[in-house]
């Protein structure tokens, strides 16, 4: 098996919470509430849930730009935790971002050239004098060509499509061996989500980096990623590989992420039993006890309140938190013959 | 930064505070070689003359010539102002960039210093200060400074909160940029409009506290500001109205004129739409 890159155990992220001027409230955010994952040498990895899950939490926390309230990061098996400034400055560099916001991440007062040339001169990642040569370089990497006309515009003189190219190309001038990409088409014109995508899959083909490729919607990864975990409220509910968790979902969450974004396959959609998804994501402050999805459950027994689902395995490393992994499509399939909702 | 000046320049108020500001500053520059006589020299011939060709704002009760008076007051008032003003909104960039970006007990301690000097009455402080401290212009500066301060650094913190938070700041760490670099180079310069603005507006209050601590007799009586010829003449406004009116005017215009630049420029810096047009 190739080498794991980014290995993360247990891990819980909290924030307090701020009411006002309350500091006597010590109820916590649990945006991150134990996530195990292990993202190998260029491997693409997505993690996909709903808004407020902690997926950008959780991928701040592997990216080392918040830290774990518990639990651990190992990158190429050391700890996070422990390593020297001189070691962190190279894990700075080997695991890089690409943000949801393409506006907002670029700095309104820099230019395109600046931006990309500050992890070059930081980092000393070429002389000076080809500095521009690199920064041209890495423009036609991402497509932005020609490269010229685009060293001085600042965010405003650039669209979204160009903004996250820009992205792109900054998170990849320091040679990472992993990017964390942090719903990186979700504030995109579809039109563009699809250039952005294929621009992602050929970088990561040609040279070889793991991506921890974020989402909210189940269907953007699907030609994308190797291997799929569902999270809901800071926990992994389902994991597997991306075709054991299309074809065969095992958790009801998933099946209703699927359903939201009915994927152009016959072959899949013809035997899948539909659960839709209401309501919102319940708080993360004081999440529901049992499985945490129960109250959103359309196929939720007593004992989902009551106990927490142990993980069932199946084949591949695909894995699903529901007490009734195994019986979840004949339980759907009742579902809709009994017509919507009937509760 | 272009766009921004003729957005300034559109608001006929901002740029009549502008040009009276300039004007200000010039006399201010210029100063003694624009006095016609010595603003200390005093002729007992000459007391309370009106105003006419030859003291064009007439003299006071001891025959000094109130318009070369008025000229080294501007000097002074335009010096407290503007030095009070800057060591002021500079103490309070770094303090309120520290607390902001760092956070935690260093944030808590400012945070609760802030308060205190917001519940005090803050002449009544300046007046305390210099009181202790002897009236000089050096010392009422510094009084001025540590009253205002808070203010600027509230604020300060106020935007390092909102904008350490912006994912551009997560790239830059990414791209291994170190606190100072980011607290330089992509938290304050995008921090820095609302502050300039403050620190604007400050000019003329410290402008203001110092013409006040000077109507006090707490005023530096080396030194000829507009507060001290105030004082001094007060006594006398009955027959020589003019050495009250002239300066007095001059402090209203002082002051006037630097919260006119701030609210211009506030209105240009706090849309903050025209980088988005
Ligand atoms: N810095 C923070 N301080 C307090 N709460 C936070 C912070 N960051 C995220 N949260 C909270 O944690 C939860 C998960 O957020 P996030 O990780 O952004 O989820 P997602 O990316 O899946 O939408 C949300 O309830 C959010 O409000
Ligand atoms: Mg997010």
């Amino acid at each position: 098996m190739t080498e794991v890159l980014v290995e993360v155990e247990d891990l819980k992220v909290y924030f307090p919470v701020r009411d006002g001027w309350s500091t006597k409230d010590d109820r916590q955010v649990k945006a991150v509430d134990g996530i195990s994952l292990a993202l190998r040498h260029a491997e693409v990895l997505a993690v996909v849930g709903e808004s407020g899950c902690g997926k950008t939490t959780l991928g701040r926390t592997v990216a080392g730009l918040a830290s774990p309230t518990s639990g651990r990061v190992w990158f190429r098996g050391k700890d996070l935790a422990t390593l020297s400034s001189g070691e962190r400055k190279t894990y700075r560099r080997q695991v890089q971002m690409v943000f949801q916001d393409p506006y907002d991440s670029m700095n309104p007062r820099k230019t395109a050239f600046q931006m990309i040339a500050q992890p070059l001169t930081i980092n000393r990642i070429v002389p000076k004098t080809d500095l521009v040569n690199e920064v041209l370089r890495l423009f036609d990497n991402v497509g932005l060509a020609p490269g010229e006309a685009y060293l001085n515009r600042s965010r405003h003189q650039l669209s979204g499509g160009e903004r996250q190219r820009l992205s792109i190309a900054r998170s990849m001038s320091v040679n990472p061996s992993v990017i964390v990409a942090d719903e990186p088409v979700s504030a995109l014109d579809i039109s563009i989500q699809g250039q952005i995508l294929s621009l992602m899959r050929k970088l990561q083909e040609e040279s070889s980096i793991a991506y921890l490729f974020i989402s909210h919607d189940l269907a953007v990864v699907r030609s994308l990623a190797d291997r799929v975990m569902i999270v809901y409220l800071g926990q992994i509910v389902e994991e597997g590989t991306t075709d054991g968790v299309f074809s065969n979902p095992r958790h009801p969450y998933t099946m209703a992420l699927l359903a939201a974004h009915p994927i152009p396959d016959p072959e899949l959609s013809r035997n899948r039993h539909r659960i839709v998804l209401t309501g919102d994501v319940p708080s993360p402050i004081d999440p529901p006890t049992g499985c945490r999805f129960h109250t959103r459950c359309p196929i939720a027994r007593p004992v989902c309140s009551q106990q927490i689902p142990p993980f069932k395995d199946f084949r591949n490393g695909h894995r699903s938190a529901c007490h009734f992994a195994d019986q979840l499509q004949s339980m759907a399939r009742l579902l809709n013959e009994s017509g919507p909702a009937s509760h | 930064m272009d766009s921004h000046w003729r957005l300034y320049f559109h608001n006929w108020v901002s740029v009549l505070g502008l040009a009276i500001l300039v004007l200000l500053a010039l006399v201010a520059t210029l100063g003694p070689a624009l006095a016609p006589f010595d603003p200390q020299d005093i002729g007992i011939a000459y007391r309370a003359l009106p105003p006419g060709m030859v003291n064009w704002m007439g003299t006071d009760e001891l025959g000094r010539d109130v318009f070369s008076r008025s000229i080294s007051g501007v000097r002074v008032s335009l010096l407290v102002g503007v030095v009070a003003a800057a060591a002021s909104t500079l103490v309070g960039i770094v303090v309120g960039s520290l607390a902001g970006y760092f956070g935690g007990v260093f944030d808590h301690i400012l945070m609760r210093i802030t308060e205190v000097f917001q519940v005090i009455p803050q002449f009544f402080l300046a007046v305390v200060l210099v009181a202790l401290f002897s009236a000089s212009v050096f010392n009422i500066i510094v009084a001025i400074a540590i009253l205002t301060w808070p203010v600027i650094a509230r604020l300060t913190r106020s935007e390092f909160l909102s904008l350490k938070t912006r994912q551009y700041v997560d790239a830059a760490r990414l791209s291994g940029a170190s606190d100072a670099r980011v607290i330089f180079r992509e938290i304050l310069p995008n921090a820095m409009g609302p502050v300039i603005v403050s620190g604007t507006l400050l000019v003329g209050r410290a402008m203001l506290t110092e013409a006040g601590l000077s109507f006090l007799g707490l005023g530096d009586p080396s030194r000829v500001s507009l507060g001290v010829m105030l004082y001094q003449s007060r006594p006398f406004i009955q027959f020589a109205w003019w050495a009250a009116l002239f300066p007095g005017l001059l402090i209203f215009l002082a002051v006037l004129s630097t919260n006119l630049v701030g609210d211009g420029l506030n209105d240009v810096i706090n849309p903050q739409m025209v980088e988005e047009r």
